[in-house]
């Protein structure tokens, strides 16, 4: 069922996600029609979808804002256009990472901080910097297609050290989350993307789209105009029950992108060895995470522990043994 | 290519067929191989005496399918494996016309005892069950095809001349090896996955087969979870058969040979 509708207002939004947007132009082509708006806003408004609306650096026109302004939405905006929307989700490049003074006026929101590879080494530096400035921080790698044994060394070396960072911050009233080292703690089924789904995207051609990322992959790659079902051929392959394995897999916090799914495996219900790889680092980082949080006390106990495991990629057990049919139909 | 592989859907005796078979095999000035292919089958079976055969069965061909088992036998070769095309060609009908013709070669092969020396895989004993397991069909993933360019792909099914609404599907090369994460699809795929639920829940599913290589080609959006079923009355006529051959040689052996358990007599006709 839908819950909520993401719109990407222009060709130069931010990106949120592994995927990269385009270079603004600051041209007004770039931009949603603001028929297209309104009919984004009028479809959210009737299907009761939150709407999530990904911003440019540049300014948008008052007409814009007001048509947003009209429906229950959240806003996701570039580092760039943060004085414009204190309220907002800020999205941060490692490619531009701010200076200090500039993270110091951050109002301790929510913060999308995209890592692209060669910034790995810094990223628990990076953190560090960034979580006494957020109440969450969702950690999006880039070019996890270029991932290798070298990269999940290091990311694991890195996690280690955020780790640390966040137990140190654990005494906090709120310390702040990282969804790949707290949100397993508290998941107890999947909690993934579910693109085409849960959601849609109203891209700035107006058009509909499983996500952002298959809109500047392929725009031809379409869903059609804004309207009541959509129609997405081999749907199920979307959901969890269809995904081999994934149905198996307890690394509940993975995206389960499926955007990166079909550019590396060519399905959408195959998630690629580097996804699974990453998610069993960050399961794993997470594990270790909650037995030293637990070993300090406080309001951690009462967390189920996370079971140790023997593969760090659930491909290896699913392709040495089919799930049943009775354990599918259950499902 | 061998002669194995040369064979015709339908090799046959009679004049009509035999034509036939000249216009679907032909060499390149249009001359027809039936009597050269014929000509050389006994030093085949001389050099692999136990060597068998694959039939493909489409749509035109069901009138012929009785004479064509009796036939290659007769030429000597003693296992007969068939199985009819997976894609949308069949016409109302043929199911029961395919009924038909096994059911008359299944009176011929009791008649004549020829399930003795000869075999032939449309009769079964594990056929017509619901799944046990939930295993894919197909071997697609497990070997390789390999084309002129040093491109590989999952079977032949998937280059580009066997498609006709896809693009080939590549999982490597000879110089880059293997792309593993392609791969991985094709070792995790599993019945459950790309089967429509009447066919999980099917009660006589146990021998309906499905290509991989056609699924793809056939299914709504670029996948190879989508399983086609065209095929499904055409099974099921199958069944029927199966059961009526067992059922019958079991009259006459004086043994259960139709229970799924049933150890005695023989596996495949």
């Amino acid at each position: 069922m839908l819950k909520y509708l993401l719109v990407v207002l222009s060709e130069s939004s931010t990106s949120f996600c592994h995927y990269e947007s385009k270079p603004g132009k600051g041209l007004p082509k770039d931009l949603i029609p603001l028929k297209s708006l309104e009919n984004a806003v009028t479809f959210a408004l009737k299907n009761n979808l939150k709407v999530n609306v990904l911003y440019p650096a540049r300014k948008l026109g008052q007409a814009y804002e007001d048509l947003i302004e009209g429906v229950d939405h959240v806003k996701i905006v570039p580092f760039a256009a943060r004085e414009r929307y204190p309220e907002a989700i800020l999205v941060i490049e490692s490619s531009d990472f701010p200076a200090a003074g500039e993270l110091r006026n951050l109002r301790g929101g929510n913060i999308i901080f995209r890592l692209r590879r060669p910034a790995l080494p810094k990223l628990s530096a990076c953190l560090g910097r960034l979580l006494p400035h957020a109440k969450r921080i969702n950690l999006v790698l880039t070019d996890v297609e270029k991932y290798g044994p070298g990269e999940f060394a290091e990311y694991r070396r890195q996690l280690e050290t955020v780790s640390a960072r966040l137990q140190a911050m654990s005494a906090r009233k709120t310390p702040p989350e990282l969804n790949v080292l707290t949100d397993r703690l508290v998941l107890g089924k999947m909690n993934n993307c579910d693109a085409g789904l849960s959601h849609l995207t109203v891209a700035p051609n107006g058009r509909l789209y499983l996500c952002p990322a298959f809109y500047y992959d392929s725009p031809d790659e379409t869903l059609g105009e804004i309207r009541n079902d959509v129609p997405i051929g081999n749907r199920q392959l979307l959901e969890l029950k269809y995904a081999p394995i994934c149905r198996i897999c307890d690394a509940y916090h993975c995206k389960r992108c499926v955007f990166l799914n079909r550019a590396l495996t060519l399905e959408l219900n195959t998630p690629s060895y580097q996804q699974c790889r990453l998610s069993h680092i960050e399961r794993e980082a997470s594990r270790l995470h909650l037995q030293k949080l637990k070993a300090a006390g406080g309001s951690s106990a009462v967390l189920a522990d996370i079971p140790e495991i023997a593969y760090d990629d659930p491909f290896d057990v699913v392709a040495a043994n089919k799930q049943s049919i009775a354990e599918f139909k259950k499902l | 290519m061998s002669i194995l592989h040369a064979l015709p859907p339908c090799l046959l005796h009679r004049p009509d067929t035999r034509a036939k078979h000249n216009l679907q095999r032909v060499y390149p000035n249009g001359q027809g191989s039936y009597d050269e292919v014929v000509k050389n089958i006994p030093r085949w079976l001389e050099q692999f005496p136990k060597s068998s055969t694959k039939v493909t069965i489409s749509s035109d061909d069901i009138p012929y399918i009785k004479e064509s088992v009796l036939h290659l036998w007769g030429l000597g070769i003693k296992e007969v494996n068939i199985n009819v095309v997976f894609e949308d060609v069949w016409k109302p009908g043929d199911d029961e016309r395919f009924e038909d013709q096994l059911v008359g070669l299944a009176d011929e092969i009791i008649e004549k005892k020829l399930y003795e020396t000869y075999s032939c895989s449309f009769f079964s004993k594990m056929l017509g069950y619901p799944y046990r397991d939930n295993n894919n069909w197909c071997g697609a993933g497990k070997m390789l095809a390999v084309d002129h360019l040093g491109n590989f792909y999952p079977c032949v099914r998937f280059l580009g001349f066997s498609l006709q609404n896809r693009t080939a599907l590549v999982l490597g090369n000879c110089f880059d090896g293997i792309d593993r994460n392609r791969l991985r699809s094709f070792l995790t795929l599993d019945m459950v996955s790309q089967s429509p639920a009447e066919c999980i829940d099917c009660d006589v599913a146990m021998g309906c087969a499905w290509c991989q290589g056609a699924n793809y080609d056939c299914a709504d959006t670029a996948t190879i979870f989508q399983r086609a079923t065209y095929l499904c009355k055409m099974h099921k006529a199958r069944v029927r058969a199966n059961n009526y051959f067992w059922n019958k040689l079991g009259r006459k052996l004086g043994k259960d040979l139709r229970a799924e358990s049933s150890g005695d007599g023989p596996g495949t006709c």
